[in-house]
Formats: structure tokens, sequence, C-alpha cells
């Protein structure tokens, strides 16, 4: 079995016991996922690179309180949270009153989204790496989905970015938020009913029909 | 199952919350409501929509990696020795706190007793009292028991 085809759990006894060839491989496991996750907390590139290095160091830190190794990802993702959350109130506290309002309902004006997505959409900074088979159209759709998730409040963008984005069951969410699994399915319900409404011009071109659940 | 409710409950029924006889009342709406069923697919539609958008990049991941382990490697990773010590002086923060909570009760107990007790009956004599005293300032005894005042007298 080749090294980075090994399981969370195995890589994690290695890393405990100093291996740190282990845990680059956890880091290139999870370093999308967790950058993408903060990235809905920032929207900002900088500050999530900031944040995802934080987040990697600290679980290296405390990689020994780690008690079950198979729960590296859900606290990774703790981990990742509890920073970013630190992050908005510090922020908060930074900004003037005028803008604390914005930040307490967790939105961020569209200009500003559209600003740092323009940059940092999909991370292909030049063109040659992005993928042929992408078109500009699915690209420009992209960026639209994540623009209206980033204007939902942050209990609803966080499951739907953990869901959707990056594909984790909703029992493993319950673990990250500390939430029963039915809170996680209830934010995910009124997550789509607001993305329907703001998606709306780009429901019609989606050709294929879902099947019902 | 009535419209109204129907449109309420499309959104969770369309993420699996539903279950049971409320799940098979919506799904018997939905075939018979066009528009609970056109509403479903809009839904539908959007968690495809939501499932293609993917995963974000950091511009430089290889970079990243490398502040990292500068971070972890150089500054702050715990050594062997700190890590031991923080593990061998672990097991002594309960026993400690222990400690502190029974001699914290000792201590009052002790200073209640002093105030409220009844002071020790100390039945020394005249005389063994006067020879303590003089141990330890003869000259304010001799003075005290006007043995000076006598001498001088005398
Ligand atoms: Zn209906």
């Amino acid at each position: 079995m080749a090294r980075d085809e090994l399981p969370d759990s195995v890589l994690v006894a290695k890393a405990k016991r100093g291996d740190w060839v282990a845990f680059e491989q956890l880091f290139w496991r999870y370093h999308e996922r967790i950058y993408t996750f903060i990235w809905h907390f920032l929207q900002n590139r900088e500050a999530s690179e900031d944040l995802t290095q934080e987040t990697f160091v600290r679980a290296w830190e405390s990689l020994h309180g780690l008690k079950s190794n198979d729960a590296f990802q859900v606290w990774l993702h703790q981990i990742a949270r509890r920073l970013c959350l630190d992050a908005l109130r510090k922020r908060a506290w930074e900004k003037p009153m005028s803008d604390i309002a914005t930040y307490d309902d967790q939105k961020v004006s569209v200009g500003e989204v559209e600003t740092d997505l323009e940059f940092g959409l999909e991370g292909k900074s030049s063109p040659e790496e992005i993928d042929p088979e992408e078109t500009l159209f699915e690209s420009e759709r992209k960026k639209a989905v994540r623009i209206a998730v980033s204007k939902l409040s942050q209990p609803l963008r966080e499951v739907v970015v953990l869901h959707y984005f990056e594909g984790l069951p909703v029992d493993e969410i319950s673990k990250v938020l500390g939430v029963p699994i039915g809170t996680v399915l209830s934010r995910l319900a009124r997550a789509r009913e607001s993305l329907r409404k703001l998606l709306a011009h780009y429901l019609d071109e989606v050709e294929n029909e879902v099947n019902r659940p | 199952m009535k419209h109204g409710k129907a449109k309420r409950l499309l959104a969770d029924y369309a993420v699996g919350r539903l279950r049971g006889r409320t799940k098979a009342k919506i799904e018997q709406h939905i075939s018979e409501c066009p528009i609970c069923e056109r509403e479903l697919k809009a839904l539908q539609r959007t968690e495809k929509l939501l499932k293609e958008v993917g995963l974000l990049r950091p511009s430089n991941p290889q970079l990243l990696l490398n502040r990292v382990r500068e971070a972890t490697q150089q500054v702050r990773q715990p050594s062997r020795q700190t890590l031991g010590w923080r593990l061998s002086w672990r097991w002594l923060l309960k026993p400690a706190i222990g400690f502190a909570i029974f001699s914290s009760i000792a201590v009052g107990a002790f200073v209640f007793w002093c105030q409220f007790a009844d002071k020790p009956n100390l039945t020394i004599s005249y005389e063994q009292y006067h020879r303590l005293v003089s141990w330890s300032n003869p000259l304010g005894n001799w003075i005290e028991t006007g043995i000076g005042e006598m001498s001088a007298t005398q």
C-alpha cells in the first residue's frame, strides 16, 4: 500500500511519534478542505492562508491531545473553526461601529466577495493552470454559487461548505459543530431554500434531472 | 397534506429529514401538486449546483507547508523532553488540588477552634511563671517582682 493511501489513524499514530512525513501526508490530504472551510468564514485569501497554516501548526502541537486517531478530520475542522470564530470576533472588535453590524450578520457585500473570487476561485491564478474541460461558463456559475453561499448566515454557510463543497457526511458535521444531526439537516434545508431563491437564474441552466431522495 | 404545509416541509424532505408518515404524506401531495413538484425539482437542482462547486486551493500549497514546518519545527515544536515533563507532572494535578482543598479546610478549622474554643487552663505556678520570664528577660522580671524595689529600700 502506498504511503498516501494509509488511513488517517495510521498517519496520526506515526505523527504522534514525531514522524513529520506522516504529518505532511495529512497536510496534503486536508489542506484544501481546511482552506476552503476557512475561506468561507473570512472570504479573504491571505487571511485564510494564514489561518490554514495556524490550524496545521496547532494540530501538530496538540496531536497528543487527540484521543481517537480516526477522528482527525473532525478534530482538524474544530481547530480551524475555533480560529475562524476568534478571528471574526477580533475583526468585529477592531472594525468601526458602523461595520460591526455587517460582521454580526456574517454578511459580506457582493463586491468584496467578487474581488477576492476573481483572484481566489479554485486557486487557478494563471490561465494555463485551468482545466481545459472547464468552460468559462461553468466557472461563472461556480462563482455565482460561491457568492450566493457567502450571503448566507454563518450557521447555514458552514453546513453548506462542509456538506456540499467538502463532501462531509451529516454525522461528521454534527461532530464538528457539536450540534445534533437533526439540527444539521434543518440548517441544510433552510440553506437550500435560501440558495434556491438566490440562484433562481442558474437553476434553469441545470439540464439534468435529479432523482428524488 | 395541505399545500401550505407541504411547501414549508419541501426543503426538509429534499435533505432527507422527514421520516415515516410525514414523508409518505408529502410524497403523496407532491405526486398530486404540480407547484410542489416544480419546487422540489428546483431544490434538487440547487443541490446539484452546490455539489459541482468543490474545493478552493491556496495560492502555493508547498509554500504553505514550508511555513507550517518552519513554525512547528523551529519555533514551537514541543520537544520530547518538554512533553515528557508535561506528561510526568500531569498525574500530580488531581492529588495537588485535593491536598490544597484539604489543607485549607484544616487551616480554617484550626483558626475557628482557636477563636471559639476555651483557652487551655495553664496551671503553672507563680514561681514557674517567673522562672520562665526571668529566663527571657532577667532584669525585667527582677523589677516586675519588686525585688529591685525591695533591694533599693533595703
Ligand atoms: Zn403543493
